[in-house]
């Protein structure tokens, strides 16, 4: 299972980078052409890299444990491509937040506010510079040519560490010492991804009820007024959620229910997406009943939440005891 | 009574319907009950007045049936570990919120919602969750749940 982690890890870590480039140029094309729809297009482009950086940084953080012990690894390297890659993945989620909310409101007063593509561009311009850091430091770990030492199949690769930056506010480590080493921090989190786990449960329990064919008086898009809150929810729970992934990521990288919940969440993440920009659900007035394909969708958001609820509760239980 | 057989299945069995299940459901039926209120308690407080509020009561009996599971699997959790429940200040907490909580959602039924029936109803539940969390960490049961 490792080895395949790795793999993923090995793979997929082209997408920040190689995406942000793609999303940044395109987004500078609409600027540039004074192209809306492009804009709004490009928006979509950074709320999907976001969601697909959550799993890269799972998978490194996995790939860390399968080569920890190995000799011809500098373990200062994976220490510093881990705190770069800490700083630009969260940055990422505020990318992919703003993004979100400017598709959320262009789909409410059908025009995309101007501040929003461009804090997003300012945004994720510093973004591409981390990530573009962290991918560098990533690849010393295993092309020590390229900073021109050779391969080392002995020890000797901790002889040479590279100067890297020792302890700051949002190293790994800091983050990691701060969870652990004070007592409230981690039962308070658990506090706040139960209230967070409410908003968004409650409020995409009411959305997709209402495409199913529940509450049905109910216009869509006043429903969609409340997706923010489910947002903020999300929100809550990625951040306290990483705060016990970043404590204890042993925990979770070897837990089968952690990567199914992973899973879950970002299927559900799309479909989040879908209820926000698609015509097919924002058209419901009172008492409409919603086409077969939105029901479906609905449907499977339902699955796809009270999912990532289950392999969350499950998680210290099925697989790994901890 | 946490000597019964029942009371020891709970707390001990290794069984994927003791312990693991009885939280799955608790879970569960927490989001049903805090999420429709917090819909219906935004909405008195004005977050998207477009919502027709007759309409949303179709999503009481979801947050009734959240409330059924969530007596029932608190019950059997309160049998396997009553001494160190009753020992708990937050599991005073808990209870107060839930009661306070509960009335304020039939005041609110009978009489016109009022706003700051629906601001002290979203603060009972919210401090409801945090008494939950706290009897994990507070009194005897310290070492009890690892969720």
């Amino acid at each position: 299972m490792n080895l395949n982690v790795v793999h993923v890890h090995l793979i997929a870590n082209h997408v920040p980078t190689v995406g942000l480039v793609v999303a940044l140029s395109l987004l500078l094309v609409a600027f540039a052409k004074k192209d809306e729809e492009l804009k709004r297009i490009t928006l979509g482009v950074f709320f999907v890299i976001a969601l697909m950086t959550l799993p890269i940084y799972i998978t490194g953080s996995a790939a860390d444990i399968a080569i920890k012990d190995r000799p011809d690894i500098s373990a200062a390297t994976v220490r510093a491509h881990k705190d770069v890659a800490l700083v630009a993945f969260a940055l990422m989620g505020v990318v992919g937040a703003a993004s979100w909310f400017g598709l959320w409101q262009a789909r409410r007063a059908s025009r995309l506010p101007q501040w929003i593509p461009a804090a997003v561009l300012l945004l994720s311009t510093l973004t591409l510079v981390l990530m573009a850091r962290t991918a560098t430091l990533g690849g010393e770990i295993r092309h020590p040519e390229m900073t021109g030492g050779a391969f080392t199949t002995s020890g000797a690769a901790a002889a040479d560490e590279p100067a890297v930056p020792e302890a700051g506010w949002l190293t790994t480590t800091a983050v990691a010492a701060f969870v652990i080493n004070t007592s409230w921090v981690w039962q308070a989190s658990e506090t706040v991804h139960f209230i967070g786990m409410c908003l968004l449960i409650g409020v995409l329990l009411a959305v997709n009820l209402r495409v199913l064919g529940m509450i049905k008086r109910v216009p869509f898009p006043a429903l969609h007024r409340l997706l923010p809150l489910a947002i903020l929810g999300f929100g809550l729970n990625a951040a306290s959620g990483m705060l016990f992934f970043v404590a204890a990521p042993d925990q979770y990288t070897q837990n089968p229910s952690f990567f199914w919940k992973l899973a879950f969440m970002l299927v559900g993440g799309v479909q989040v997406f879908y209820l926000t920009v698609f015509d097919k659900t924002w058209v419901l007035g009172p008492g409409d009943d919603a086409a077969v394909t939105p029901k479906i969708v609905a449907a499977s958001g339902l699955v796809l939440w009270f999912g990532v609820v289950f392999w969350g509760t499950m998680l210290p239980f099925l697989g790994l005891r901890f | 009574m946490e000597n019964t057989s029942l009371a020891m299945w709970i707390g001990l069995s290794d069984s994927f319907f003791a312990y693991p299940l009885i939280l799955l459901v608790h879970t569960v039926g927490l989001t049903l009950i805090v999420g429709v209120n917090l819909v219906v308690s935004l909405r008195v407080l004005g977050v998207s007045p477009e919502m027709p509020l007759d309409e949303l009561e179709q999503l009481f009996p979801l947050m009734w049936a959240g409330l059924f599971m969530n007596v029932l699997t608190g019950v059997l959790l309160f049998i396997a570990k009553a001494t160190q429940f009753v020992s708990n200040p937050a599991f005073y907490l808990k209870m107060i919120s839930i009661a306070a909580a509960l009335a304020i959602f039939l005041v609110m039924r009978r009489r016109t919602p009022s706003r700051i029936l629906a601001a002290a109803s979203i603060g009972f539940w919210l401090l409801a969750i945090i008494g939950g969390r706290a009897m994990a960490y507070v009194g005897e049961a310290a070492q009890f749940s690892s969720l």
